[in-house]
């Protein structure tokens, strides 16, 4: 095997797939990245058996071949290299990569690649074409809502509800949701389906994704999503379990509405928030309105009381509530627009958010009763 | 500085109380036991004669029986050793106000600050085993010293074994008592440590005393520097007046009548625990957010003890209980068990209920405060689950018992 490439490229690809190599690799491996020089390009895999990361680069390939090398060193060897032009080669008698460079030359032990388990060629499934950026407002709007407790992997997913006519994008953990609907620029489903796919894995893909315009193609089959763009192959394992019925705990009106300045709205809370600072430190937040002002209440023991007021528009009858401050300032982080309806129906009913003129997106907050 | 913490110990406090009850045992070689059928048939306290023979707490009935042929059998009454207990307390109350109950036959009198109405600590021990025996007939012993460690070193070395019931360590004493002991007679060594100790070639309290002080932090981190001060008599803790104090945590533990293997057995009576445990935090008015699960295995040295946060303060079995399954699905290795622990900490007011998407959670607030009110007024088994009925439910025999014994 003999190929050259730019360290910027090479660094690309290494950082991409590095994210599918497990810290606790299970069978030696795993720990590394295959690398596999054909015709002019550089194919890096890496996988966990749960995620699996290709990416291709082109390089000048005098001759082709495959090798395995740990992944933590060839990172850190990666971003160590000096500019410039960069020489792999492995001569025929040892299996080490001699790795060249100005004058320098690095020689790395290696693994053989054909206890490598390469990622599966998945062709058939329902096939899906997004844009890179309404992948990536994706990830930014809705993942963040998911869970971390592995106790119940399904809430640790994004839900993707796919019809032929849109799709929805859902993530909760029990104590707020986040919705975001969309359309394909090009869908072919056999029929209605629902697979959860882990939120954490998509948004870490969507740091690797570069150009907004550019498109995504996803394929789905029984138990695999594949996510591909011209230089990356990503493929992952659809999260087992039956994701609840989230459309049934969306209240479907409301009885007071608000409108309310994003930017105001997040400076109060994040001032409110001091409250959970310390040991005693609580999370919850008390909101009540009046005629055209919300207020925020929030104390601790340790640091005192808090009150806040933002002016904002109400339709209705005033409702108290309670929120965990934290639930509130994650959404008001990834809204965009200068204003929000804060729609609410009682003291022990969720909450909704919506950014006013942009219906695609709603976010639920569920209350906590105070005494 | 003088000597004013008192640490007095009951001498085979259960059995001195069934004597003090019923005069015809006077004399006689008692043993409190539980129950030979389940795993609780070993001797709790054996009285002062049956000592003698050489029987000791925590044999079998049946190996205390052979050495012991004529010794009687009690069977243990808890709620009426709780009461002794409550009432010494009371009286040492009388000594000073700064009581220290440690358990249920041990408690800690700091006397500082009496010299003009008992004279020495020595003086106001003496009056306190008087009034003891007085009063409720139970025989005691006192270990005076500087803070409760020496207090406690000078009752378990000394003065359960002196005539007068009462030892005073002083400083002086350091090098001539305390260091020539086997490391295991250190209050706060447990045999783990010991064994730690063991293979660090410490032998004597002495050997620990003179062990580099930098070494033990490397090796046990702040804990290091605790023992080297225990080992020189220096001890910081105050002596607190306990019964004031706000719960920290709530916690059950239980030792199985026999080992369990199967997990689905295991898990149920974490669950039993876990709904008691949250009885008790809901009647302290209180949640939690970190809940921890500890396990033994059968030979008792064996297990894990791992705890994991929940995302807001609960006292419902039900979210708890998911965190318990999960750690212990988590950290169990499959060996069969003989104890288990759920405990709760973290403790906040308990008004507060974070609400859940897809679950009533008010609801089940409230059907778990209805359940807590039937057992209020009927008694711990007016309700239990159905699961508890079968053979590995323990819920159903632990509601007539205290500390694990019959009342």
């Amino acid at each position: 095997m003999e190929f050259s490439c730019s360290r910027g490229e090479l660094l690309e690809a290494v950082n991409a797939v590095s994210r599918a190599v497990s810290s606790r690799a299970t069978i030696p491996i795993l720990s590394g990245i295959y690398m596999e020089a054909l015709d002019d390009v550089l194919r890096l895999v890496a996988t966990d058996m749960e995620l699996g990361i290709e990416y291709t680069i082109p390089v000048k390939t005098v001759q082709t071949g495959s090798t395995v090398v740990n992944a933590r060193i060839f990172n850190e060897m990666a971003r160590r290299l000096p500019e410039g032009p960069i020489t792999f080669y492995i001569s025929g008698e040892t299996p080490a990569l001699k790795v060249r460079y100005h004058g320098s030359e690095l020689t790395l032990n290696t693994m053989n690649p054909q206890e490598f388990p390469l990622l599966p060629a998945i062709l058939d499934g329902d096939h899906l074409i997004l844009t890179q950026g309404q992948f990536k407002e994706m990830t930014r709007l809705v993942c963040f809502a998911a869970s971390t407790d592995e106790s119940r992997p399904w809430f640790t997913g994004v839900l993707w509800d796919i019809s032929p006519e849109e799709v929805r994008w859902v993530a909760t953990d029990t104590h707020r949701l986040a919705l975001l609907s969309g359309q394909a620029t090009e869908s072919v489903i056999q029929q209605n389906r629902q697979v959860i796919l882990h939120a954490k894995t998509l948004s870490d893909v969507a740091r690797l994704l570069s150009d907004d315009e550019a498109s995504l193609q996803i394929t789905i089959t029984r138990s695999q999503a594949l996510l591909e763009t011209d230089r990356m192959r990503v493929i992952l394992r659809i999260i087992e379990g039956q994701y609840p019925k989230y459309q049934q705990v969306i209240p479907r009106d409301y009885k007071t509405r608000m409108t309310v300045s994003v930017k105001a709205l997040a400076d109060s809370v994040d001032r409110a928030s001091l409250a959970a600072i310390g040991k005693e430190g609580s999370n919850i937040i008390k909101l009540s309105s009046d005629k055209n002002t919300l207020t925020i209440r929030a104390n601790s023991p340790e640091v005192g009381h808090i009150y806040e007021e933002v002016f904002v528009d109400v339709g209705g009858d005033p409702i108290p509530i309670a929120f965990n401050y934290r639930y509130l300032q994650d959404a008001l982080k990834v809204i965009t627009t200068d204003d929000v309806y804060m729609d609410l129906t009682a003291t022990l009913a969720p909450g909704v958010l919506r950014p006013v003129g942009e219906e695609r997106y709603l976010y639920l907050i569920v209350p906590v009763r105070t005494v | 500085m003088k000597p004013t913490v008192l640490l007095a110990d009951m001498n085979s406090f259960y059995a001195s109380v069934e004597v003090a009850h019923n005069p015809s045992l006077q004399g006689k070689a008692v043993l409190v036991c539980g129950d030979p059928e389940r795993r609780h048939g070993i001797i709790l306290a054996a009285s002062r004669e049956a000592k003698a023979y050489g029987v000791k707490t925590a044999m079998t009935v049946g190996e205390a029986r052979a050495v012991c042929p004529e010794a009687i059998c009690v069977r243990p009454r808890m709620s009426l050793y709780m009461e002794v207990s409550w009432q010494i307390q009371q009286i040492a109350r009388t000594i000073s106000p700064l009581v220290e109950p440690y358990s249920v036959d041990e408690l800690f009198i700091d006397v500082r600050g009496t010299e003009h109405i008992w004279g020495d600590a020595v003086e106001a021990a003496r009056r306190f085993r008087q009034r003891v025996w007085d009063e409720v007939k139970v025989p005691c012993s006192v270990g005076i010293g500087q803070n409760k460690f020496l207090s406690k070193m000078a009752c378990d070395v000394e003065a359960k074994k002196s005539a007068s019931g009462v030892a005073l360590w002083t400083c002086d004493d350091l090098e001539t008592k305390l260091h020539p002991l086997p490391i295991r007679k250190m209050f706060m060594v447990g045999s783990r440590m010991e064994r730690h100790f063991r293979n660090m070639g410490l032998i004597t309290i002495g050997d620990l005393a003179h062990y580099p002080v930098h070494y033990l932090i490397k090796r046990f981190g702040i804990r290091g520097e605790i023992y080297h001060d225990l080992a020189w008599g220096i001890d910081g803790s105050p002596v607190i007046q306990r019964t004031l104090e706000e719960p920290k945590s709530v916690g059950h533990s239980v030792t199985l009548p026999r080992d369990y293997h199967h997990s689905s057995d295991i898990e149920l009576v974490l669950l039993e625990l876990t709904d008691e445990v949250c009885r008790r935090t809901r009647r302290l008015n209180k949640a939690g957010r970190t809940v921890s699960v500890g396990v033994r295995a059968y030979d008792l040295t064996r297990g894990f003890y791992r705890q994991t946060t929940l995302p807001a303060p609960s006292n419902l079995s039900g979210q708890v209980y998911e965190k318990v399954q999960t750690l212990f699905r988590q950290h169990w290795d499959g060996r069969p068990v003989r104890s288990l622990t759920v405990d709760i900490s973290g403790l906040n007011e308990g008004g507060t209920l974070q609400q859940e998407l897809f679950r009533d959670m008010d609801r089940e607030d409230r059907a778990s405060r209805v359940i807590d009110q039937i057992r209020e007024s009927f008694g711990t088994s007016a309700i239990l689950r159905g699961s508890s009925l079968t053979a590995a439910g323990l819920a159903r025999d632990r509601a007539e018992k205290i500390g694990g014994h019959y009342m």
